[in-house]
């Protein structure tokens, strides 16, 4: 559960789930949305498929991501998403979310 | 695109979850017979249960993409969740039932809010198969862990239809429809394993 609460405190990472209700996204697709570079955004996918917050398929050679949250994740996905919940050391010392690029 | 197969992760807690609370069901009947608990008390017990249990295949139905049909189609993941929360919701609603209103009253509201949840989970998988041409195009593609989620659900409907016969028309009545659900499910369960067998053969 502990990587679940990690997924979702990331702004980042929250707003690939956001786009990912929609329907099915490629990695491209998903990552030209952010202005982070390819690795960053790669490990933000990877911390997403460890939780089981989303899963991966290729087609060819894209990867595709989906979601997969169970109704109680997608409930604190929502929490999140209301209350902007963030980790404590993705604050910065003014209590500000700090999104730092290469640190997923 | 490929198809994903199904997370263990989901799998997993969710067999442990029916198997507890199949088991509290029948420590419930056990303490109620042999005298342990206040009859009432134990069939408040039991029958939340139930409400629990469409709580928890609510949860996962998501996870597991139970509506996700044989081939690619957007849109399967909302009618996933939409049809997760309408089962958590039903099944919360269901237990609240059991736990604070009276027996009698709580034998005829809960089955109508457990088939309830299942008529509108039922009606937007209809809704969106309208859509996309046709119920037939939107099948979901049967899986070991689908096909039992699917069972484990038509059994609760079935459930819940036995509290109206048994309210209405007596005991005699709900354990002959107990008693046909098991003969149902034993005569279709040879054709749903022909069905995944042929689902997982590429």
């Amino acid at each position: 559960m502990s990587s679940v609460f990690k997924a979702l405190s990331d702004p980042t990472r929250r707003r690939v789930l956001e786009m990912l209700r929609d329907g099915p996204k490629s990695a491209g697709e998903l990552a030209s949305a952010f202005d982070v570079s390819k690795p960053t955004m790669s490990a933000h996918f990877a911390v997403l498929r460890d939780a089981g917050l989303v899963a991966s398929e290729k087609d060819g050679k894209s990867v595709f991501y989906h979601l997969q949250m169970s109704v109680l994740e997608d409930a604190l996905f929502g929490f999140a998403q209301t209350f902007g919940w963030e980790r404590r050391e993705d604050r910065s010392a003014t209590g500000r979310p700090a999104l730092k690029e290469g640190n997923p | 695109m490929t198809q994903s197969i199904e997370p263990r992760r989901a799998v997993i807690p969710l067999a442990i979850g029916v198997c507890t609370i199949v088991g509290a069901m029948l420590a419930f009947g056990i303490t109620k017979k042999t005298g342990i608990l206040d009859p009432d008390l134990a069939r408040r017990g039991a029958a939340a249960m139930l409400g629990l249990m469409l709580v928890v295949m609510g949860n996962y139905i998501p996870k597991l993409r139970l509506f996700q049909p044989a081939g690619e189609h957007t849109g399967a993941s909302a009618v996933d969740r939409f049809a997760g929360w309408t089962f958590v919701v039903a099944g919360l609603a269901f237990v609240a039932v059991w736990l604070f209103a009276p027996i009698d009253k709580a034998m005829l509201a809960s089955p109508m809010i457990g088939v309830a949840g299942f008529l509108v989970a039922f009606a937007r998988w209809l809704a969106w198969g309208e859509r996309a041409g046709g119920a037939a195009s939107i099948l979901p593609r049967p899986t070991p862990a689908r096909t039992a989620i699917f069972i484990l659900l038509v059994s609760l409907l079935w459930t819940f239809a036995i509290f109206f016969a048994d309210t209405i028309w007596g005991d005699r009545v709900a354990q002959w429809m107990a008693m046909g659900l098991i003969i149902i499910i034993a005569a279709v369960a040879p054709f749903i394993v022909v069905a995944i067998r042929r689902a997982s053969t590429p």
